[in-house]
């Protein structure tokens, strides 16, 4: 009787002791959009970093190429768009965006094949729809290869023929910087994350609603392009090749709207994981505020891990 | 057909008789208590009447038992509660209702019952109806004794909280418990004459409450655990518990995550003629309630006594009573009694009773360093017994009680408090520390056999709050029926002179046989009841007190 007593009130206590306590060692739930477990640790003794005043007054260039691998003027296009990046450096920046003028965003240029050539498929979630939105909206996007620089708008179009793009970029170079952006970021090694804080500087008054968007670019992909005189070329260096936006985020998110006054600053915090395959040297980011109303380019700058 | 009904007819008489013989063996009992008053506005005490001038709360309890059954339910009714009465206390209907079942060795209740572990330090339910606190678990428990010297107990439930236009609102969060005792003299055998006597207990009490909060991940299971001692061995005993409660943040706590403990301990010698006690108490972070989000003095799981005496006198008790804090303090309490033998000649023809009562409470160290509130919400490092300097409430009270002859006994009283307002805020007239002393000499004249004489003369000193009062009582007695009394209250002292206000109260009452009728009708000025360091607001109030008691 009193062994099975002593059994019972073990079992009892036991059992009590394991149900009915929660021991909370971490009870800040913390209030970010961010992946927190990213951070190998306790997110809550991540330091956020801080910024100095940003001493930068110009406008800078986000030149989108919409290409294909089987789009054979592409490569032409891209050489130019190189050419323009290597001629203004830290001030020209191309995004590579693989996507078509189409209701889907993919045309025959970015289609796969199963086996052999072109099996590698270069389009993303948010190239094609970009892609689609703009074939849809009539802004010039009809073909491969077409781009934008800053999206800046001539005559209701912002998508330009290759020839068209030095004299754009030199137009934008030489325009008043409205918006400031500056950027740090940290990246653990361990889980491969990456968290980016991004400054956005509104240096003059502004009006309307603006998104800021970070693209992945992976800096040199090795695969098939079809060139035109040249054929089907296996080893082809595509540059700095759009991967995704941070976040998912096609069109960005908010970091002003209204009446902004000059002097706002307004920090955006992104939280990224490397694919697997990649390492940080692999990629880069460009970070651009742009202005909703009519998808100008504000500002973008080249932030690398 | 026919053959049924025949049965039937020879079968009735039998149910009559047996069910006679059943409820010849029930047994109804109760009792009622209602107080109704009518208020008055009186400007120059603060005193404020009701739009409806008359107030009531009544009670009425209704115990039926049958053998080893026993049920009962009590009504109540706020229409609306009497002055500084809970306002959540509104409307008629049933508090309390209970189903019970009492074996030889298992006890089972469900519905509401009150339950006591150990001290209380982990876990009591229970009602002080004066005070308007009443926590009655809600739910089932069980009460078994396997053996002799030993008691298991379990409790599962939620508690009482509000009683809101007739019906009990409970708590959100579920309480459960178990509790075991030992007593080690009546389990073993051989140790049941030994002059030791040694008791042990355990307790676990948990509870559960969902939590919905968008900054912190809350505990919904919060336990808490401990044990107890108690040895006595001859003229002297010795008893402790000690209790640790997980992380349980609240409203209480501002949420901060510590865990939280409570020790208690009292030692004492006596024999004829004397008796000393000390205790000892060391709270920290030890508010354990069935809602989070609570405060005041609804809906804790356990209970923090204090460890100063309860005064009785008027100006002792009512001005400034110490209320335990339950976010941490440290208590020492000694008590020495001693009776001047009779027919000596200090001690008189029939002894004279001494009794010094010193206590000091002060607030605990809490560690700061090394600290890393902003990862884990963990606020300070609270060690036992570890007290400052900062003092929450000094009393030191002494009493002289002597009876001269068949017909006159008097006492003499003197009371020193050092009162923290900071702490225990009673008033907004004085801040930091209070320092009052007070003086009672109270004396018993019996006339003869049916009639009697009291009179109580009572002084409070202090430069502080609304400075000096005086109380002169006289209460006539006619056995056994009737009382009748009336007492001022001066404050004489106050520094503002319109404020010198008198508080004449008089009240007469009488009693037939197990009935009790009372009026009292006078001021009554603004104070703090209390009842074992839990204490409520008594606001000032003119006007007619009706109080009705009696028991069936």
């Amino acid at each position: 009787m009193k062994k099975s007593l002593a059994v019972l009130s073990g079992l009892i206590l036991a059992i009590g002791l394991n149900v009915s306590c929660d021991k909370v060692t971490q009870p800040h739930i913390i209030q970010t959009s961010l992946d927190t477990t990213l951070y190998p640790g306790n997110f809550i003794e991540y330091e956020f970093p801080t910024f100095t005043q940003n001493t930068n007054t110009e406008r800078n260039v986000l030149l989108e190429d919409y290409t294909g691998h089987k789009c054979s003027f592409c490569p032409a296009a891209a050489e130019m768009a190189e050419g323009l990046e290597d001629a203004n450096p830290g001030r020209v920046f191309v995004a590579t965006i693989h996507a078509g003028a189409a209701n889907n965003g993919v045309s025959d240029f970015q289609k796969t094949n199963e086996s052999g050539m072109y099996t590698r498929d270069f389009t993303t979630t948010e190239g094609k729809e970009m892609a689609s939105d703009f074939f849809q909206m009539g802004v010039g996007f009809n073909a491969n290869p077409k781009g934008t620089v800053n999206r800046l708008e001539e005559a209701g179009l912002f998508f330009l023929n290759s020839p068209d793009w030095e004299g754009k970029v030199n137009e934008v170079l030489a325009s008043e910087l409205n918006i400031n952006l500056q950027a740090q970021s940290s990246y653990f090694d361990e889980t491969k994350g990456i968290f980016l804080h991004v400054e956005t500087e509104f240096i003059n008054n502004l009006e309307g609603e603006y998104n800021i968007v970070v693209y992945i670019l992976q800096k040199s992909i090795v695969d098939w392009q079809l060139k035109f005189g040249e054929g089907d070329i296996p080893d082809y260096n595509h540059h700095n090749v759009h991967i995704g936006n941070m976040f998912g985020e096609t069109w960005g998110r908010s970091v002003a709207s209204g009446s902004i006054s000059a002097g706002t600053k307004v920090q955006t915090d992104f939280s990224y994981q490397i694919p697997d395959g990649l390492t940080k040297d692999d990629i880069l980011s460009l970070i651009y505020v742009y202005d909703k109303s009519n998808y100008e380019v504000m500002q973008v700058i080249e932030h690398k891990f | 057909m026919k053959k049924l009904l025949s049965s039937l007819v020879l079968f009735l008489p039998f149910c009559s008789i047996a069910q006679n013989q059943i409820f010849d063996r029930a047994n109804v009992t109760g009792n009622m208590e209602t107080t109704i008053q009518y208020l008055n506005d009186d400007s120059t005490i603060g005193a404020f009447a009701p739009e409806q001038k008359a107030v009531m709360n009544s009670y009425l309890n209704v115990n039926y038992s049958l053998g080893k059954f026993r049920t009962g339910v009590r009504f109540e009714s706020y229409l609306p509660s009497i002055a500084g009465y809970p306002a959540f206390y509104s409307g008629t209907g049933i508090g309390y209702r209970f189903a019970e079942y009492s074996g030889e060795k298992i006890q089972v209740t469900m519905g509401n019952f009150f339950e006591q572990f150990g001290s209380g330090l982990i876990f009591r339910s229970y009602e002080e109806r004066a005070l308007g606190l009443d926590n009655a678990m809600d739910g089932a428990r069980i009460r078994f004794s396997p053996i002799k010297g030993m008691q298991l107990k379990g409790v599962y439930g939620r508690q009482r909280f509000n009683f809101d236009d007739g019906k009990v609102i409970l708590s959100e969060g579920v309480v459960r418990g178990f509790d075991g005792d030992v007593n080690l003299n009546d389990l073993i055998p051989s140790f049941s004459d030994s002059k030791l006597k040694v008791s042990l207990g355990g307790s676990f009490v948990s509870k559960y409450e969902s939590a919905n909060n968008d900054t912190l991940i809350i505990p919904k299971n919060v336990g808490s655990y401990g044990g107890r001692l108690s040895l006595r061995y001859s003229k002297f005993y010795i008893n402790g518990e000690y209790i640790h409660k997980e992380n349980d943040p609240s409203a209480q706590n501002n949420y901060i995550y510590n865990s939280g403990h409570g020790i208690l301990i009292n030692m004492g010698y006596s024999k004829k003629g004397l008796g000393i006690l000390l205790s000892a108490k060391s709270i920290d972070n030890l508010s354990y309630r069935s809602q989070r989000d609570v405060i005041g003095n609804q809906l804790f799981i356990n209970y923090l006594p204090a460890l100063s005496n309860q005064h009785t006198y008027n100006l002792a008790g009512t001005l400034y009573p110490y209320a335990s804090q339950p976010n941490g303090e440290v208590a020492y309490q000694l008590d020495f009694l001693y009776k001047i033998p009779k027919k000596t000649k200090i001690g008189g023809k029939y002894g004279t009773d001494l009794h010094l009562n010193v206590s000091v409470v002060t607030a605990p160290v809490q560690h700061t360093s090394n600290m890393n509130f902003n990862v884990d919400r963990i606020a300070y490092e609270g060690r036992p017994f570890d007290g400052s300097d900062s003092l929450y409430n000094f009393d030191l009270n002494f009493h002289v009680s002597r009876k001269f002859n068949k017909k006159f006994k008097a006492s003499a009283h003197y009371f020193h408090f050092v009162f923290n307002n900071e702490v225990n805020t009673v008033t907004k007239k004085a801040s930091g520390y209070i320092t009052s002393d007070i003086g009672v000499i109270d004396m018993q004249y019996k006339i003869n056999r049916k009639h009697a004489l009291r009179m109580e003369i009572q002084g409070l000193f202090t430069k502080q709050d609304r400075g000096n009062w005086a109380t002169a009582l006289l209460e006539y007695t006619i056995s056994p029926g009737w009382f009748v009394a009336v007492m001022d209250q001066w404050n004489y002292g106050n520094s503002t002179v319109k404020d010198r206000l008198h508080y004449l109260l008089g009240s007469f009452g009488y009693t037939h046989n197990s009935s009790r009728f009372m009026f009292t009708f006078g001021k009554q000025r603004e104070g703090i009841f209390c009842i074992g360091g839990v204490c409520r607001p008594v606001p000032a109030t003119n006007g007619l007190t009706f109080t009705f008691t009696t028991t069936f």
